[in-house]
């Protein structure tokens, strides 16, 4: 099932032993070649899986604020009958140093899903994307047309960073009190030098590859199923809601709705929270995206519910 | 980021998963093993508090652990209960409370095999989590402490009153009698320093004397919460430096 040559560490004995939770177990495993591997944990039913989910993560300050709530919709969706793998993008988290590009991420994903498939004897795979991990998860099902649900998807690539370089001004401005000696970050992205983002290294070949992408054209052929949950207040669920009446016009079909949450990915501190498990928003959060992904993934929504 | 330019440095394959024993949870923990000759140190790096993964922002420490192990070492780096991969549901981050649990489940997790001497390295919390565990533990050859607080309530300002928290003086205290070699590391524009700063030369005279055990480095900027990635790559080198002239 690998797509890439060499040893492959999930496959050997490196891990020393699956980790049982609520019946279900998790496999961490490096998965690829030496020198490439990618981090990633496949959440397993305590029966045969009806389906899996992969779940490809946002970047940077958002990758660490959602991780925790990743990890409760892996779980969930494993009591729910579905295999759920989640993973570092290589360059990030766990894995070994790469370039981070949108097709590498793109390519790690696939390569992961390969993995998982294998590991939970499963053909039938859905998506889950949290926001510019939308984008990744709409162009890794593309070719199949495959589901998926989406937490805060951008509608480009270009609003992503734009967002992202306001923060980044709110930020250094919070910190500092002053961004007067700040250069231009596209400026200093397009010369081909990294971002500092509040302590988050942003290159400029994932600036540079995914700046020009829209979610709509990362999505393919229409019709295919996309579950849009926007988290965040009555502004911004209204500006999601017209998102996705415009890509329902293209043909998608396209389900909406939104959490009252705060979403301040960007600004630790901020928005000092509770543990995710303890937050009424988090917890239907995660409910709601597992039932439509384990639905959309063959899993028995009920089971273990 | 590389902090520097080991020889050879550890990748994915020199690292084995763990599952962590403390209490009722698991926590889950990514052991580095030394590539080369084996130095005889195990270090464990602890992230700091807000839900802080094992990797550290920007992963730091992922980078720190396969440098360090580049050097010899055996290091180990874990996510808190109720954190990352690990199970359970985390706390408020208590500074007088800082999780032992998992700290000591951590150290025990480290091989049995000819057991080493041990370094704590910590980021803020960590540091907290460290110096409460470990201050006594007969292992403990060195730390190296990030920003670590000075009072043992709420974030651990102490501020005008300079009134510096029990535990933090009873911790470093013994650190200090035990002759243990330990680096505070602050930023020149963190708060925390800016409490120590006040305290000094007067409660902390005497830690701090010139024939002590313990060291203090004030590094440019703002080193607490790591929210400069010029800040992490000088704290990660200050550390690599640090724990280089321990063997």
């Amino acid at each position: 099932m690998m797509a890439t040559a060499g040893r492959v560490l999930g496959e050997d004995q490196d891990v020393r032993a699956d980790l049982a939770t609520n019946g279900c177990r998790e496999r961490p495993a490096f998965v690829g070649p030496i020198g490439g591997a990618v981090f990633a944990c496949l959440h397993l039913p305590d029966k045969p899986a009806r389906g899996a989910v992969v779940l490809c993560s946002s970047i940077a300050a958002e990758w660490k604020f959602n991780y925790r709530r990743e990890v409760l919709l892996a779980r969930r969706l494993a009591e729910l009958g579905v295999a759920a793998a989640r993973l570092h993008y290589l360059g990030t988290g766990h894995s070994d140093d790469g370039e981070i590009t949108f097709g590498a991420m793109v390519d790690d994903v696939e390569r992961v899903r390969d993995w998982a498939c294998g590991q939970a004897d499963v053909e039938h795979v859905v998506y889950f994307g949290s926001r510019l991990g939308a984008l990744v998860a709409a162009a890794a099902g593309r070719a199949t047309g495959s589901p998926l649900a989406c937490w805060n998807a951008p509608t480009t690539g270009a609003a992503y960073f734009r967002e992202v370089f306001q923060i980044l001004r709110v930020g250094r401005l919070a910190g500092s009190g002053t961004v007067d000696d700040m250069p231009a970050a596209q400026d200093l992205l397009r010369s081909g030098q990294p971002l500092d983002v509040l302590g988050y290294t942003l290159g400029p070949a994932l600036y540079l590859s995914a700046s020009t992408l829209s979610f709509a054209d990362e999505l393919g052929s229409p019709p295919r199923r996309v579950n849009l949950i926007e988290i965040g207040d009555a502004r911004q669920a209204q500006q999601a809601a017209g998102y996705a009446a415009s890509l329902r016009d293209q043909g998608f079909d396209v389900a909406a709705s939104s959490v009252d949450d705060g979403r301040s990915w960007w600004l630790d501190g901020a928005d000092a929270p509770r543990a995710d498990e303890h937050r009424e928003a988090v917890v239907t959060l995660v409910e709601e995206t597992a039932i439509w992904l384990a639905a959309a993934g063959g899993g028995d929504a009920l089971h273990g519910g | 980021m590389r902090f520097m330019a080991a020889k050879t440095r550890a990748q994915a394959d020199d690292e084995h998963f763990v599952y962590i024993p403390a209490g009722a949870d698991h926590l889950f923990g990514v052991l580095t093993e030394p590539v080369g000759k084996p130095s005889g140190l195990d270090v464990l790096l602890l992230s700091g508090g807000m839900y802080t993964l094992s990797t550290n922002r920007n992963r730091m420490f992922v980078d720190l652990a396969r440098d360090l192990a580049g050097h010899g070492h055996r290091v180990l780096r874990f996510d808190y209960h109720g954190v990352g991969e690990s199970t359970g549901v985390i706390g408020p981050y208590a500074l007088s409370d800082p999780n032992p649990a998992d700290v000591a489940g951590a150290v025990e997790c480290l091989p049995g095999e000819g057991r080493n001497d041990l370094v704590l390295v910590g980021c803020c919390y960590g540091g907290g989590a460290a110096m409460h565990t470990l201050a006594d533990d007969p292992r403990v050859r060195s730390m190296v402490l990030m920003a670590p607080p000075l009072g043992d309530e709420g974030r651990g300002n102490i501020g005008d009153s300079c009134e510096i928290g029990a535990l933090f003086l009873k911790h470093a205290e013994t650190l200090r009698a035990r002759n243990i070699p330990t680096l505070f590391v602050y930023g020149a524009e963190d708060s925390y320093y800016h409490d120590f700063d006040r305290v000094r030369h007067t409660r902390l005279e005497a830690l701090f004397s010139d024939d002590s055990s313990l060291a203090v480095q004030v590094l440019p900027g703002e080193l607490h919460g790591l929210s400069w990635v010029r800040s992490q790559e000088l704290f990660a080198r200050t550390t690599l430096d640090w724990i280089s002239q321990l063997h």
